[in-house]
C-alpha cells in the first residue's frame, strides 16, 4: 500500500521524455498508471523517478486516416471503447478495450502502458497481434515502428529501450466484409482471461 | 402513527451520515500528536527466530521507536483464547502478542515500528534485520494431526489442541440396520472474512491518570475492555473501548488481536496516541480466516429414505493460535446441529482441532452452522440420489413436524419452534420445482446441464443462555442489558451493550421504542459502541442483537410502561386498574380525553412535583436479559445453476430463499440480511477459498488473487418469508443475520451436483472454478 | 523531493508540498481531511476509494496526488448540493442499499460514474458498471435497486 521514495518529473513533449529518460537511470514512464501504480504499491516496483507523461496532448486522441486508425499512447481504454473510429473500423478492439479491468481503470489506464507492461494477463497484445497493429516508439535517435508481435517478447518483457517511448498504436482498417469472435474466459479466481483467442 | 413503524420496512436512520461520508470510522479518526505504527511479519509459515536486529530501522527519518518480543515481556500478557470447551482434553499454548522465538504462521508479529507517518513507518520496516531458521510447515489439518507432523506447540501432541465430541442415540445399531450408507469427505476451504474496512485500533494511554482509552474495529467493545484489561494489567475501570463506526464484520472483528494488544503497548511506552490500520494484504494474514475443515462424513438411511444416523470425523484447522472463540466454532455452534431440521435418531461426530501453520480461525459468518449445514444437506442428497428418490420428497419424509415450543433433538439441545415443512412448500411451491425438473429433462435432452439444489437448514443462534455459556466453557456471558431513558422534553436516549455495524439496530431498536411506548422513531436515539457511556453487553454476532440486546430493550421499555400507568393513574387521580394504554397514551377507562401521554409522563417524572407515595423520580429504567434458549431460525433455500461441460463454467442463475426468522421488526432490513448472506454463502462455492503452498506461503494474498463475488456475476436474490415466532422472545423474534450464509453454500453446491451427476460427476471440492469442473468432466468421461 | 500541488476538492482548494509516492487517496484523506474517501484495498479492486477527477470516475488509490495537480476533484462530501441530497444518495437511502457504509461513497461515486455514461442502464449494465466495486455486507441487489431508482429520477 505504501510506496517507496521516488524522484518525480513532468514531461512536457516527447523529446522531453526521452531526455528525462537519458538523464535519468533507474526511471519509469507514468502514463495513466494503472500498471506501474499497484506494482509499486506493493513494492514490486520501485523506481528511482517517475516521469509523468500524462499531459503531452500530442500523443492522446484516435485519428481515422485512409488505410489505418493510429491511436495516440495516452488514449484511455474507455476512450478507445467509445471511439466511433475504432467501433467501426476495428470493432474487436473497442471490444477488448473495453473489458480491460473495470470501468475506473478503464478511464486512466491507456493503451500504451497496457502494451508496454507486457502482462500476458492483458487482452490487448493479442487482439492488437491479430489486427496486424504496428507500433511507432521513439528514442533519442528517432522513430521505428515495430510490428505488435514483434514488440513482445515474453512475460512482462519487450524490446522498448530504457530511452524510448511508444507513441501511438496503428491498426489497419478492416474490410466491413470480415467478421470477428473474442472467446475470452477468466480463470473465477483470477478473474484473468485463461485464453484470448481472437478469431479472425 | 407510531405503532405501525413496527414492522414496516422504513428507511434507516444510519443512513444519513453514511451516504454523505459523514461517518468516522476508526482510520478516519486522528488524534492530536498521534504516530502511527506498522507491523513487521514473519515472511514463514514455521521457523525460529534466530536473530533480530532492529538498530538500523530505529535511526530512519521519522522513527520514534521499535520493539520486539523481548520488548513486551512483562508488559503484555499472552493473548487468552475465552471458549474453553469442557471435556475435550483442551490445549492452551501461549500466544505472545509478539512472537519472540518462534514464529507460526506467515503475519505472527515480529516487530512494531512506530513513526511520525505510516510511509516512514512502512520505509522503517526494511530496515529491520530479521534471521529466521525454517522449520517443517503443515496447512492440511488432517495432515497435522497424523503422526510425523511438524510439531507447532512444544506441549501440544500431534498438534491436536482439542478431541471433542456429540453423540446422541445408537450410532452403531443405525449403521447395522442401514439399507443404504452414503459417505463423502468434505473439504471445507479456509474462507478469508474480507469485511471491507480493514482493522484499525488507536490506542492513547494517559499516564498521568492511568487512563487507556481504546479505539477499535470490534465487533465487542465491552469484551475488547475485559481483554485488555487481562492482556495489559491495566484496571478494567481504567480502560474505555470506543467502537466507533465500523465497516463490516461478520465475526472477524470479534477476537481480541496481537495488533490492538501491540498498539496499546506502544501508546503505554511512548506516552502518545499510536494508530494502526492493515492494509488488505495484511488483513489477508493477520486477521482471523473461517471454516478449513476436513469433514469425513457418512449417512444411514433405508431404502425408502428414512435417515437412520448421521456420523462424521471432522478435523477442524484452528490456525497457529487459538483465536478469541475458536475452539467453540467447530464444536458447540457446529456438532449440536448435527441432526439439522430432521428427526434423526442418531448422530456420533468426532471433532479434532488441530494447529496448522496458517492464520488462525475463529467465527466466519455462521460461525460452524454452515458447515454442519453442509454436512447435513449434502449427505442427504447422496442418499437422494442413491435411492433415486427425489431430494425434495426425502426432506419431507424426515422433517420433524411443526412445534410451536421445545422440541429436543438426539445431539442434546432443544428448539424453540418450527415448521421445516412449510418453508420448503413455500419455496418449491414458488419456484415450481416440479416445473423446474420437466425443464431439466428437456433442456437435458438438448445437450445443457442444469441443477436444482434445495438447502434445508435450521440454526442456533440469538447467543444465548449464560448458563449454557458457561457449561460450554465461553468465558463470558451472553445476556445483553440497555437502559432506556427518557429526557424531560419527552425524547429518548437506549443505549445497549451490543455494537451493530451494518445491522441496522439504530433504526429496529427505535421501532420497537415506538412499538412498545408508542414514541416517533425519530424521537429515539440508539447508542451504541462506547464502553464509557453504554451498559455492559456481549457484542454483535452469531445473530443475536435483536434477539438479545432487542428483548433487554423491551424489557426496559415495559418497566417504563409500568411505572407510566402508576403515574398517569396517580396524574389523573384515577386507580391504577383503570388506566388503559394505546399507542403512546394513558387514559381513564371510559372517559378517553383524560390521558397523559407518554411525553407528560416523562416531563412530569422528571420534574418530580407530583409523585406516588414511594416512586422515584426520573424516567429511566435498565434491564439485563439473559435469553431462556437460543432461538432457531430456519428456512428453505433453492438455487438453479447450469454447467457449460466445454468450459467447466457454472452459472447461477436463480436464487430462492424462504425464511422463517420469526417477528420482522424491519422486513427492509431483514431482506437486506438475507442478500448479503446468501452471497457470502454462494461465494465459496464458485470463487473464494483461501489457499496456501506447501511452504505455508498464501497465495491467495490479495483480492486479485482470491475472487470475491461481484455484481456482475450474480443474478437478483428473491427472498420470501415465514412467521414461525420464537416462544420465548418478548417480541418473538430469532434472528437473521447468518442464516443467508448458512443455506447458501449448501443450496448452491447442492445445485451444480444436481446439473454435474449425469455427466458421471459425483463430487468435486469447492471453489468449484472451471478448470477443476472441466476436469472432472473429462475425467469421468475417460473412466476416471 | 516534494512537489507543490493545487487541487480543488469539492470547490475548495488545496495546496501542498507532497511526496512524489503518496497516493491521491492519502491526500484526500490526510492533507484535505475528507475522510469519506475510503482505503479497502491494495490491489484497485474494491472500489472504496472511487472519485471524480475532471468529470471521469477514477480509482483515488491508483493515481498519485503528483497526477492530479490542477484537477478538480469531486468526492461523497460533495455529491450532494449541500441543500438536497443527491438522487443516487436518495435512492440508496430509499432502497436500502447500504449496510455498514463501508463501500458506499465508492459505490456512490461510481454509480454517478456509471449513470453519466450510460443514463437509462439495463439491470444487466448497472451490475457490469458496478465490476470495480465491491461490497461484502449486502449482496449488490438493492445497490442496483438504487441505481434504477436514480436513473429514474435523473430523467434517464
Amino acid at each position: 500500500m505504501y510506496a517507496t521514495q521516488t524522484e518525480y518529473y513532468r514531461a512536457d513533449s516527447v523529446d522531453n521524455a526521452i531526455s528525462l529518460l537519458t538523464q535519468h537511470e533507474d526511471a519509469k514512464i507514468l502514463a495513466g498508471g494503472h500498471s506501474l501504480i499497484p506494482l509499486m504499491k506493493l513494492r514490486l516496483a520501485a523506481p528511482a523517478a517517475l516521469i509523468d507523461i500524462g499531459r503531452i496532448g500530442s500523443i492522446k486522441g484516435v485519428d481515422q486516416g485512409d488505410a489505418t486508425i493510429t491511436i495516440g499512447a495516452l488514449t484511455t481504454h474507455a476512450e478507445i471503447a467509445a471511439s466511433d473510429a475504432v467501433k467501426t473500423n476495428c470493432p474487436i478492439l473497442a471490444e477488448a478495450a473495453g473489458m480491460v479491468g473495470d470501468p475506473a481503470v478503464r478511464n486512466r489506464g491507456t493503451i500504451g502502458g497496457n502494451i508496454a507492461h507486457s502482462d500476458p494477463a492483458s487482452d490487448l497484445p493479442a487482439v492488437l497481434t491479430a489486427l496486424n497493429a504496428r507500433l511507432n516508439i521513439t528514442g533519442p535517435n528517432g522513430t521505428r515502428r515495430e510490428p505488435v508481435s514483434g514488440f513482445i517478447e515474453g512475460l512482462m518483457q519487450n524490446n522498448l529501450e530504457a530511452t524510448e517511448i511508444m507513441t501511438s498504436v496503428e491498426v489497419p482498417r478492416s474490410s466491413p466484409t470480415r467478421g470477428w469472435l473474442m472467446p475470452s474466459l477468466s480463470i473465477q479466481r483470477l478473474d484473468m482471461p485463461l485464453s484470448a483467442q481472437p478469431r479472425w | 402513527m407510531t405503532t405501525r413503524v413496527f414492522s414496516s420496512g422504513i428507511r434507516r436512520r444510519e443512513d444519513p451520515r453514511l451516504i454523505t461520508g459523514r461517518a468516522s470510522y476508526t482510520d478516519d479518526i486522528k488524534l492530536q500528536g498521534m504516530a502511527n505504527a506498522a507491523i513487521l511479519r514473519s515472511p514463514y509459515a514455521h521457523a525460529k527466530i534466530t536473530n533480530i536486529d532492529t538498530s538500523a530501522a530505529e535511526s530512519q527519518p521519522g522513527v520514534l521507536a521499535v520493539f520486539t518480543g523481548k520488548d513486551i515481556e512483562g508488559h503484555l500478557n499472552p493473548i487468552p483464547t475465552a471458549w474453553l470447551i469442557p471435556d475435550s482434553d483442551l490445549k492452551t499454548p501461549d500466544h505472545p502478542a509478539i512472537a519472540k522465538d518462534t514464529v507460526r504462521y506467515v503475519g505472527d508479529a515480529v516487530a512494531v515500528v512506530v513513526a511520525e507517518s505510516r510511509y516512514q513507518a512502512e520505509d522503517a520496516l526494511e530496515h529491520i534485520d530479521a534471521d529466521y531458521e525454517p522449520l517443517d510447515v503443515v496447512i492440511n489439518p488432517k495432515a497435522a494431526a497424523q503422526d510425523g507432523a511438524p510439531q507447532i506447540h512444544d506441549d501440544v501432541p500431534n498438534n491436536i489442541a482439542f478431541h471433542w465430541v456429540v453423540a446422541g442415540g445408537d450410532i452403531e445399531e443405525a449403521f447395522e440396520k442401514a439399507d443404504v450408507v452414503v459417505k463423502d469427505t468434505i473439504n471445507l476451504q479456509r474462507l478469508i472474512p474480507n469485511a471491507m474496512e480493514p482493522r484499525s485500533a488507536i490506542a492513547q494511554w494517559v499516564g498521568a491518570t492511568g487512563d487507556l482509552t481504546l479505539w477499535s474495529t470490534s465487533q465487542n467493545p465491552h469484551i475488547a475492555r475485559f481483554l485488555t484489561s487481562v492482556v495489559t494489567d491495566v484496571g478494567e475501570h481504567k480502560i474505555r473501548v470506543i467502537a466507533p463506526e465500523v465497516g463490516g464484520g461478520f465475526g472477524s472483528k470479534i477476537p481480541y488481536y496481537a495488533d490492538e494488544a501491540i498498539t496499546s503497548f506502544c501508546s503505554m511506552q511512548l506516552g502518545i496516541p499510536v494508530k494502526w490500520t492493515e492494509t488488505r494484504s495484511e488483513n489477508y494474514q493477520a486477521t482471523i480466516h473461517g471454516r478449513d475443515h476436513v469433514e469425513e462424513v457418512e449417512m444411514a438411511a433405508t431404502k425408502d429414505g428414512s435417515i437412520l444416523g448421521i456420523r462424521t470425523t471432522v478435523y477442524a484447522g484452528l490456525g497457529a493460535y487459538l483465536s478469541t472463540a475458536g475452539p467453540g466454532i467447530p464444536t458447540i455452534l457446529h456438532g449440536l446441529m448435527y441432526s439439522g431440521s430432521y428427526d434423526i435418531p442418531a448422530v456420533h461426530g468426532d471433532v479434532y482441532g488441530v494447529f496448522n501453520n496458517a492464520t488462525p480461525v475463529d467465527a466466519y459468518r455462521g460461525a460452524g452452522r454452515p458447515e454442519a449445514t453442509m454436512i447435513v444437506e449434502r449427505l442427504v442428497d447422496l442418499v437422494a440420489a442413491k435411492t433415486g428418490l427425489d431430494p425434495v420428497y426425502i426432506r419431507h419424509r424426515n422433517f420433524i413436524d411443526p412445534f410451536d415450543e421445545d422440541h429436543d433433538v438426539v445431539t442434546g439441545i432443544t428448539y424453540d419452534s418450527g415448521n421445516y415443512a412449510a418453508v420448503l412448500s413455500k419455496a418449491t411451491g414458488h419456484i415450481d420445482y416440479d416445473g423446474l425438473r420437466e425443464e431439466q429433462k428437456k433442456l437435458h435432452k438438448e445437450g445443457r446441464y442444469i441443477g436444482i439444489g434445495v438447502c434445508s437448514y435450521v440454526e442456533i443462534c440469538g447467543l444465548g443462555p449464560s448458563q449454557v455459556a458457561g457449561a460450554v466453557g465461553f468465558q463470558g456471558g451472553l445476556w445483553e442489558s440497555a437502559i432506556v431513558r427518557f429526557h424531560p422534553t419527552g425524547k429518548v436516549s437506549v443505549m445497549i451493550g451490543s455494537s451493530p455495524h451494518g445491522q441496522g439496530e439504530e433504526t429496529t431498536f427505535a421501532q420497537i421504542m415506538a412499538g412498545e411506548l408508542g414514541v416517533d422513531v425519530d424521537d429515539v436515539d440508539v447508542i451504541h459502541g462506547d464502553t464509557a457511556n453504554t451498559p455492559m453487553g456481549w457484542g454483535t454476532y452469531g445473530s443475536r442483537t435483536t434477539a438479545v440486546s432487542g428483548a433487554a430493550v423491551v424489557m426496559a421499555a415495559r418497566k417504563l410502561k409500568d411505572k407510566a400507568k402508576t403515574l398517569a393513574a396517580h396524574l389523573l387521580e384515577a386507580a391504577a386498574e383503570d388506566i388503559l394504554y394505546e399507542d403512546g397514551k394513558f387514559f381513564v377507562k371510559g372517559s378517553p380525553d383524560q390521558h397523559k401521554t407518554i411525553q407528560d409522563i416523562a416531563l412530569m417524572a422528571n420534574l418530580a412535583w407530583d409523585m406516588p407515595e414511594g416512586m422515584e423520580p426520573g424516567f429511566e429504567a435498565n434491564a439485563f436479559y439473559d435469553p431462556p434458549n437460543f432461538t432457531y431460525p430456519f428456512g428453505s433455500h433453492i438455487a438453479v445453476v447450469e454447467v457449460d461441460p466445454t468450459t467447466g463454467q457454472i452459472e447461477l442463475q436463480r436464487y430462492l430463499a424462504v425464511d422463517d426468522c420469526g417477528v420482522q421488526i424491519n422486513p427492509m432490513i431483514v431482506e437486506g440480511q438475507v442478500h448479503g448472506g446468501v452471497v457470502q454463502g454462494a461465494g465459496p462455492v464458485l470463487w473464494e477459498g483461501a489457499v496456501h503452498d506447501e511452504d505455508g506461503q498464501l497465495l491467495t494474498g490479495s483480492m486479485l488473487d482470491y475472487a470475491l463475488p461481484r455484481a456482475d456475476k450474480l443474478p437478483d436474490i428473491e427472498v420470501l418469508s415465514n412467521t414461525t415466532e420464537s416462544p420465548h422472545h418478548p417480541l418473538g423474534v430469532k434472528g437473521i443475520g447468518e442464516a443467508g450464509t448458512i443455506a447458501s453454500t449448501s443450496a448452491i453446491y447442492n445445485a451444480a451436483m444436481d446439473a454435474l451427476r449425469p455427466l458421471g460427476v459425483n463430487g468435486i471440492d469447492m471453489p468449484l472454478t472451471p478448470e477443476k469442473v472441466w476436469r472432472a468432466i473429462n475425467q469421468s468421461k475417460n473412466g476416471g | 523531493m516534494n512537489v507543490p500541488v493545487e487541487i480543488t476538492i469539492n470547490g475548495k482548494t488545496f495546496s501542498d508540498e507532497v511526496e512524489p509516492r503518496q497516493l491521491l487517496v492519502h491526500f484526500i484523506r490526510e492533507n484535505a481531511v475528507l475522510t469519506g474517501t475510503k482505503v479497502g484495498c491494495d490491489t484497485s479492486q474494491c472500489g472504496s476509494c472511487t472519485i471524480t477527477m475532471d468529470g471521469i470516475g477514477i480509482k483515488s488509490c491508483t493515481t498519485l496526488t503528483v497526477q492530479a495537480d490542477g484537477s478538480s476533484i469531486t468526492t461523497v462530501e460533495g455529491l450532494s448540493n449541500g441543500i438536497e441530497l443527491h438522487p443516487l444518495q436518495e435512492a440508496f437511502w430509499n432502497k436500502h442499499g447500504l449496510q455498514c457504509g463501508f463501500c458506499t461513497p465508492g459505490m456512490l461515486m461510481a454509480t454517478s460514474e456509471l449513470l453519466r455514461t450510460n443514463p437509462d442502464p439495463t439491470r444487466e449494465e448497472i451490475r457490469a458498471g458496478l465490476e470495480g466495486n465491491i461490497c461484502r455486507c449486502t449482496g449488490y441487489q438493492n445497490i442496483v435497486l438504487a441505481v434504477e431508482e436514480a436513473a429514474r429520477t435523473m430523467g434517464g
